[in-house]
C-alpha cells in the first residue's frame, strides 16, 4: 500500500516543471498529497520572483559583502567599518516574515533561490556574482589589506638547551618557543641552524664563535645587546659562553625510544642476515678454493715423484743449477701474501705483523730488504708506510690460478738470478684447520736440489709428503679436514735416459717446482683467509642474534611499560570521573 | 701398441687421450715420438707441442717445463699449456707487439730476462696458431 503511493509520487514528480522538479523532489516527501502541495507553493514562488528581478540583485550587492566578510574571519578587522554601517542599515529594515531577519526585496528563503542574484539553481555560496564582488571589494581595500595573509613563522625565545651526544661529536641543541602557537608548541633544533636563522635571540658571543669569520659590527654594540636581553629576559640565564654549555655535564642516560629500539632491532637484523650471508659464502668458496687444490694434485703428485727420483739419481753429481745458488746473503727478498678483502679477523693483520717482525730481524742482522706484496690489504698496508721498500704491488683474482704464481715466480726469479737478492722467503697464513691458521715464512730460493723447502726456524718439509685440505660436513656444520698424503714413488726405470744434461733438467724442474709452491702457498693463504672470515662472520652472526635479543627484550619491557601506563591513566581518568 | 699422452699443468689437466705421434719441443731441438719410443726424461722449452691423432695434427702451445716418457706413456709437465684452438689470434698478435716493444725498451739484467721470457711466450703462442699441418 505504502508503496503504490511511493511509486505514484515519484512519478508525478516526474511530471512537475523542471524548476519545479528541482524544488521538490530533494525533498523527497513520501506521500502525493504533501508534494503537490509543495509544487504548488514552488509555482506561486517562481511567479512572485519573475516580477521583481530588477530590486533583488540592486539591494543583494550591499548584502552579500557583508555575507562574506562574516565567512572570513581574518578580514573581519580591516571592514569593520561597513559591517557596523550595515549593522545600521539593519536596524531601519523591518524583519521579514517569512524568515525573520533582515533583508530588502523578496524573500527567497522560501523559494531555496539564491539570496544574491535570486536565481535558483545555485545557493548564495556558488554564486558566479559574489565573487565579481568579492575582487571589487578587494580592490577597495587594497590599501589596507596585505599581498598574501601568509606570515613568517618566527621563535621568541629560547626554552631550553640540550648536548646531544653521538658516537664522535656533539650537536647542541635548543628549544625554541614559536611565535603564533602560544606557548604550546616547542621544538628541539639544532644550535647552529637556529643561529642562522635568528641571531638575534642568542647571546653575541656564541654568535661570534659560531661565525668567526664575519662578525657583524651592528651586532657588537652594547645597545643592541641590552635591548635583546631586555626583549628576551627568559634567555638571559644562558648568557654564559658556549665552552661552558658543551662542558655542561648533562650526561643523558642512553635512552632509547620505543622507535630507536625498533629501529636498531631492524639494524641489527640485517646485520645479522649479512654476516650470515657472507659467512655461507665463505663457506661455498672454501669449497672451491679445496677443489682448485684437487685439480692441481696430478700435477703436484708427479712432479713431486720425477723431482724425487731424479734427486736420487743425482745425488751422487757435483749440480750447479741457478736457482740452486747459495750465495753470501746480501739482500732478502719477502713475498707477503696477504688477502684482498677485511672482514675476516686477524688474518691480514696476523701476516702483516709477521712480516714485520721478519723485516725487523733483517735489519738486526744487517740485511736489506724488499717486500714483494701480494693482495689489496698488503698493498694498501705498504703504500701507506712508503719507508718500506716495495718491489712490486701484485693482486690476485679470486682464485689462485697458474698465472698469478707464475706472475710472483717470474718476478722472484728475475730478482734472484740477476743476483738482486740472494734469498726469497714467503710469507704466507698456513692452513691449519678451520679455526686455526699460522703465518709462517718459507724459504723459495735458493731452492734445495733435494726438493725440500725449509722454513726459517729449520723445520723441513719433505717434498713427499703432500698436504691438502678437505672440507666436509660432520654432524650438520662444516668442518675441514687436512690429510697429509704420502705420495708413493714409483722408481724409475734404471734405463730411463737424460735427454740433456741432468742440470738442464732439474733448471727446467725447479722453476716448475717454485710455481706449485707458490701457487700452494696462494691457495693456502686464500683457504685460511675464508676460514677466517667465516669463523669471524659466524661469531658476528651469534653476536647479532644476542644483540637483537636483548634489545627485543628492552623493547618489549618498554613497550609494556607503556601499555601499563596508559591502563593506570585511563583507570584514573575513570576514577576521577566518578 | 698405444701412445697416452698426459698434459699438466698446475690448474688442471689439458690432454689425457690416446694418441698416435707427437712431436716436442726440447730444450735439445725438436724430437719426435711414436709408440715404443725409449724411456726418456726430458727439459720441455717453450715452444709449440704437434700432436697426431689419426691423420690429424693439433697443436699446443707449452709454456715450458719437464716431460716423461717411457712405457708408452708421456707425462709432460708444464707451467701453462693451450690449445691453439683456444688461442684468440689477434690477442696473441697484440701480446707480442707488445712484447717486442718491451724487449727493446727494457734496461738492466733483470728487465732483459723478463722480457725475454715474455717475448718467447708471446712468440709460441702466435706460431702455434699459424703452423702449417
Amino acid at each position: 500500500m505504502v508503496d503504490i503511493d511511493y511509486k505514484k509520487t515519484r512519478k508525478f514528480e516526474g511530471w512537475l516543471d523542471l524548476e519545479v522538479f528541482d524544488r521538490v523532489s530533494v525533498l523527497k516527501l513520501p506521500t502525493y498529497v504533501e508534494v503537490l502541495d509543495r509544487a504548488l507553493m514552488v509555482e506561486a514562488i517562481l511567479a512572485t520572483k519573475k516580477q521583481v528581478p530588477a530590486l533583488t540583485t540592486k539591494c543583494e550587492g550591499k548584502r552579500s559583502g557583508f555575507i562574506f566578510k562574516k565567512g572570513r574571519s581574518f578580514s573581519k578587522r580591516q571592514n569593520t567599518g561597513s559591517s557596523s554601517s550595515s549593522s545600521k542599515n539593519s536596524g531601519s529594515i523591518p524583519n521579514c516574515p517569512d524568515c525573520r531577519r533582515k533583508h530588502k526585496g523578496t524573500c527567497h528563503h522560501a523559494s531555496g533561490a539564491c539570496f544574491r542574484c535570486g536565481k535558483i539553481g545555485h545557493m548564495i555560496g556558488d554564486c558566479p556574482l559574489r565573487f565579481d564582488n568579492a575582487n571589487h571589494l578587494a580592490a577597495s581595500s587594497a590599501e589596507s589589506a596585505p599581498d598574501d595573509y601568509t606570515y613568517e613563522e618566527r621563535p621568541i625565545q629560547i626554552v631550553n638547551r640540550q648536548i646531544k651526544r653521538l658516537k664522535n661529536k656533539e650537536i647542541p641543541l635548543v628549544k625554541m618557543d614559536w611565535q603564533n602557537h602560544g606557548g604550546a608548541y616547542t621544538a628541539w633544533e639544532t644550535e647552529e641552524d637556529m643561529i642562522k636563522r635568528y641571531p638575534d635571540l642568542f647571546p653575541l658571543d656564541l654568535i661570534f664563535y659560531q661565525n668567526e669569520v664575519s662578525p657583524n659590527p651592528s651586532l657588537s654594540d652594547p645597545s643592541s645587546l641590552s635591548f635583546r636581553s631586555l626583549l628576551n629576559p627568559l634567555q638571559l640565564p644562558t648568557q654564559n659562553s658556549p665552552t661552558s654549555i658543551s662542558k655542561s655535564p648533562s650526561v643523558n642516560p642512553i635512552h632509547c625510544g620505543l622507535r630507536e629500539l625498533r629501529k636498531r632491532i631492524d639494524s641489527v637484523k640485517n646485520t645479522q642476515k649479512i654476516t650470515e650471508a657472507m659467512k655461507l659464502v665463505a663457506a661455498a668458496k672454501v669449497r672451491r678454493a679445496q677443489e682448485a687444490v684437487v685439480n692441481g694434485r696430478p700435477f703436484s703428485e708427479t712432479l713431486v715423484e720425477v723431482l724425487y727420483n731424479i734427486n736420487e739419481q743425482l745425488q751422487t753429481d757435483d749440480i750447479d743449477v741457478p736457482l740452486t745458488n747459495v750465495r753470501p746473503v746480501k739482500k732478502v727478498a719477502l713475498v707477503v701474501v696477504t688477502g684482498d678483502r677485511g672482514l675476516c679477523g686477524g688474518f691480514n693483520n696476523a701476516i702483516i705483523k709477521k712480516a714485520e717482525s721478519r723485516m725487523a730481524d733483517l735489519k738486526n742482522l744487517g740485511l736489506d730488504y724488499t717486500v714483494i706484496s701480494v693482495g689489496k690489504k698488503g698493498n694498501s698496508y705498504f703504500l701507506r708506510r712508503p719507508y718500506i721498500p716495495v718491489d712490486r704491488f701484485l693482486e690476485r683474482g679470486n682464485l689462485p690460478t697458474a698465472k698469478e704464481a707464475q706472475a710472483i715466480a717470474d718476478d722472484v726469479f728475475s730478482l734472484f738470478i740477476s743476483e738482486e737478492v740472494d734469498k726469497v722467503e714467503l710469507l704466507y697464513t698456513k692452513f691449519v684447520s678451520l679455526v686455526k691458521a699460522d703465518p709462517v715464512i718459507h724459504t723459495l730460493l735458493p731452492l734445495s736440489p733435494k726438493g725440500e723447502i725449509c722454513d726459517v726456524n729449520g723445520n723441513c718439509v719433505d717434498a713427499t709428503e703432500d698436504e691438502f685440505f678437505r672440507l666436509t660436513t660432520r654432524e650438520g656444520k662444516l668442518t675441514v679436514e687436512r690429510d697429509v698424503v704420502h705420495t708413493q714413488t714409483i722408481k724409475f726405470s734404471s734405463i730411463l735416459q737424460f735427454e740433456q744434461d741432468p742440470v738442464q733438467i732439474l733448471d727446467a724442474l725447479l722453476p716448475l717446482y717454485l710455481n706449485s709452491q707458490i701457487l700452494r702457498a696462494l691457495q693456502e693463504s686464500l683457504a685460511s683467509e675464508l676460514a677466517a672470515r667465516m669463523s669471524a662472520m659466524s661469531n658476528a652472526t651469534d653476536n647479532a642474534v644476542e644483540l637483537k635479543k636483548s634489545l627485543s627484550i628492552v623493547y618489549n619491557r618498554q613497550r609494556q611499560a607503556k601499555i601499563t601506563g596508559e591502563i593506570l591513566e585511563i583507570v584514573a581518568g575513570a576514577n576521577a570521573l566518578v | 701398441m698405444t701412445l697416452n699422452l698426459c698434459v699438466l699443468t698446475p690448474n688442471r689437466i689439458v690432454w689425457d687421450f690416446e694418441v698416435k705421434e707427437i712431436i716436442l719441443s726440447t730444450n735439445s731441438g725438436q724430437i719426435g715420438v711414436l709408440p715404443n719410443h725409449a724411456p726418456i726424461a726430458t727439459a720441455v722449452d717453450i715452444g709449440i707441442l704437434r700432436i697426431r691423432l689419426n691423420d690429424q695434427w693439433l697443436t699446443m702451445a707449452l709454456m715450458g717445463g719437464f716431460a716423461r716418457i717411457g712405457n708408452n706413456e708421456i707425462t709432460v709437465l708444464v707451467n701453462d699449456a693451450e690449445k691453439s684452438s683456444d688461442i684468440d689470434p689477434q690477442e696473441a698478435q697484440q701480446t707480442l707487439e707488445i712484447a717486442e716493444a718491451n724487449l727493446k725498451k727494457a734496461e738492466g739484467k733483470r728487465q732483459i730476462i723478463e722480457a725475454n721470457l715474455a717475448l718467447r711466450r708471446a712468440r709460441t703462442r702466435v706460431e702455434a696458431i699459424n703452423v702449417i699441418s
